[in-house]
């Protein structure tokens, strides 16, 4: 790689295209201001920065102002390799095609490119610690972020840990009770196994008579329930009966009553019932009679009065002379009867009233005798009812007493058939048993639980694994990013002194960044003294100079194989003679060393003068 | 171990610089991947 084609369109002052030659060594670039030294400085930048540091940097965006649309191109050419890259504003940002010439270009230019903006000559000129800078050369926020997330990551996994240390901790406590009942199986499981044997015929025959004598236990049981039912219902039926006797006895003397007072109460209805007829019929001529009389009185009263009114000597009814005194007499007469009829009508009237009232109280007591007599019907009914029932009820105490007998005849013969001894035995074998099964099903059961967490917290062996390597990985990450900060300042300290022997400048006894400020101090010789200086202390021009030996420090230990390193002319204009070996010495070091230089304004456009480096 | 270490700090370097930061943070898909490489380093040996 001895000479590089450059070629440059639409970046900076650069319109058309424009080529340039750069060659292995010095390269100094001279040209009046605003004939492009900048702008070529910049396409370096375009070609090697990556592109999110394109867009981050918006400062690049400038660079294509004149012509918003154009494409800018960058191409380097060498013997053997040729590469380019397009930029074009899209959407506000700058959008690069094409990969960067050098796969680790943000940094190289970090360290590479010592222009005015760049960030160490920045913080040395202020006499800033320089710990932002030596943190993005090394990497170590790389390994912050990592330290932060295996943080997390450690803190999750712990907490889900902690879960499943819970339920371990269940576990085990299930494990115990699960022993715990083992234990107490084994010694039921003995126990039963130390009760003296029974004889299996007589056990099986104890057992056939224990069962039998329970059943019938039971039945007696339940017929003595039964009985004693049907002896409440018994005794019930006898009392409803007593209570019907007293009322047919009571129900019967009424109607006694009632038939003794009126033995034929029938022929004594019809017999008033002829009576008031009779009387009624005699009432009827008596009436008949009265209305007669009346009438003949009216009459003979009419006589009267018309003989009176026209002097009649002769009775205008019958034609006879009339005979006044006759007359008179006939009046009293009729008046007379007609008096006695009334009375006699009265008097009849009043008996047909009394023997229609007594008629009426012997019918009433006939429909109350009828009424009893049905009522007694009903009691006698009903008392038969029940005797039939008590009949029945009877008949099943009978059957149940017999019933009763007989089962406890058969229990007792039951019961001296029974073996105490061997009961008792079986009583306890059969609680032993009862016992040893409740306890198998709870074992049964603790050990499906067991089997369910065991397999629900397997995961927590691959978690416990997981936060033990997080512990180690956290642990190293974290030495690992001390140690890359001190790794970096230890060479950036080794290789600034280097060069400055290398130079002979004699101006400080050793330079040292320090690793807890991350501040650049410098020892001088005073009076056969070493003195600490700090940043502060030193002139401009020996802090940038400081500044390019720390950057030319940082391209030997970590970019050997950048093929570039830009000094600007405001850089170097501060201490020419120095930057005078400074370049010779990156001219030894570096492939294409790349200055500016301010050209006379006569000269029209820019130029490259080239250099070998002395040796 | 010391080596498992070493290429674990390798590969999560590698991992989170190729990674598109948002706001200087990890994103959740750098986050899951970093998640699979310590899932895979912490169920190697130590002497893998």
């Amino acid at each position: 790689m001895s000479e590089l084609k450059i070629t440059i369109q639409n970046i900076g002052a650069f319109d058309t295209q424009k080529a340039f030659t750069l060659k292995k060594g010095i390269n100094i670039i001279k040209a009046p201001n605003a004939l492009g030294k900048t702008s070529l400085i910049k396409a370096l930048e375009l070609a090697i920065l990556p592109e999110e540091e394109l867009q981050d940097k918006g400062h690049y965006m400038h660079l294509f102002a004149t012509d918003p649309l154009a494409t800018a191109t960058v191409s380097i050419l060498s013997k053997d390799k040729t590469w380019g890259r397009k930029f074009r504003r899209s959407n506000g940002s700058l959008l690069a095609v094409g990969e960067p010439f050098y796969e680790n270009g943000g940094k190289a230019f970090m360290v590479c490119f010592a222009v005015p903006e760049n960030e160490l000559i920045n913080l040395m000129i202020r006499g800033e610690s320089i710990k932002s800078y030596i943190e993005d050369i090394s990497d170590s926020h790389y390994y912050d972020l990592a330290v932060k997330f295996l943080k997390d990551e450690k803190e999750r996994s712990l907490q889900k840990l902690q879960y499943y240390r819970d339920r371990l901790f269940l576990l085990d406590e299930l494990k115990g009770r699960m022993e715990s009942e083992q234990k107490g199986l084994e010694e039921l499981k003995t126990k039963l196994d130390s009760l003296p044997p029974i004889d299996h015929e007589m056990l099986v025959r104890q057992k056939k008579i224990t069962t039998e004598y329970e059943e019938k236990y039971r039945s007696l049981s339940e017929i003595k329930r039964r009985l004693g039912e049907l002896k409440g219902q018994f005794e019930e039926i006898n009392h409803t009966i007593t209570d019907l006797e007293k009322r047919i006895t009571s129900q019967d003397a009424l109607i006694k009553d009632i038939e003794k007072q009126h033995p034929i109460i029938d022929a004594e209805i019809e017999e008033t019932e002829a009576k008031i007829n009779s009387m009624e019929s005699q009432l009827n001529k008596l009436i008949t009679e009265q209305g007669y009389v009346e009438d003949q009185l009216n009459i003979a009263r009419e006589v009267v009065v018309k003989r009176q009114q026209y002097k009649d000597q002769i009775c205008h009814a019958c034609g006879r002379p009339l005979d006044p005194e006759h007359l008179a007499k006939r009046i009293d007469y009729l008046t007379s009867r007609y008096t006695e009829l009334g009375v006699e009508i009265k008097k009849l009237q009043g008996s047909i009233e009394t023997l229609k009232a007594s008629k009426r109280a012997l019918e009433e007591r006939k429909q109350r005798l009828m009424s009893y007599k049905d009522i007694l019907r009903e009691y006698k009914s009903q008392l038969q009812e029940q005797e039939r029932k008590k009949e029945q009820t009877e008949q099943k105490i009978f059957k149940l007493e017999k019933e009763k007998e007989n089962l406890e005849l058969e229990l007792k013969k039951l019961e001296q058939t029974i073996d105490k001894q061997v009961k008792e035995l079986l009583d306890l074998r059969t609680t032993l048993e009862v016992d040893i099964e409740t306890r198998r099903s709870r074992i049964k059961a603790l050990q499906a639980r067991i089997e369910e967490l065991t397999e629900e917290i397997k995961p927590a062996e691959k978690l416990e694994k997981r936060v033990l390597f997080l512990e180690k990985a956290l642990d190293h990450m974290e030495k690992r990013a001390k140690e890359v900060v001190t790794a970096v300042i230890k060479r950036f300290n080794e290789r600034v002194n280097e060069i400055f022997n290398i130079l002979r400048f004699k101006d400080f006894h050793k330079i040292e960044i320090d690793d807890v400020n991350f501040k650049v101090h410098v020892y001088r010789s005073r009076d056969g003294q070493i003195i600490k200086f700090p940043l502060e202390a030193l002139s401009t021009s020996e802090r940038i100079t400081l500044a390019v030996a720390l950057l030319i420090a940082g391209k030997h230990e970590y970019f050997p194989d950048f093929p570039f390193f830009v000094l600007d002319e405001l850089v170097t204009s501060y201490d020419p003679t120095r930057f005078q070996k400074l370049i010779q010495y990156l001219g030894n070091v570096t492939d294409y060393v790349i200055v500016t230089s301010l050209a006379p304004e006569e000269e029209q456009e820019l130029r490259i003068e080239y250099a070998k480096p002395s040796v | 171990m010391d080596r498992l270490l070493r290429d674990f700090e390798k590969r999560i370097l590698k991992e989170i610089k190729d990674s598109h930061l948002i706001r200087g943070e990890l994103s959740i898909t750098t986050r899951e991947r970093l998640q699979k490489i310590i899932d895979e380093f912490s169920g190697r040996r130590e002497n893998e």
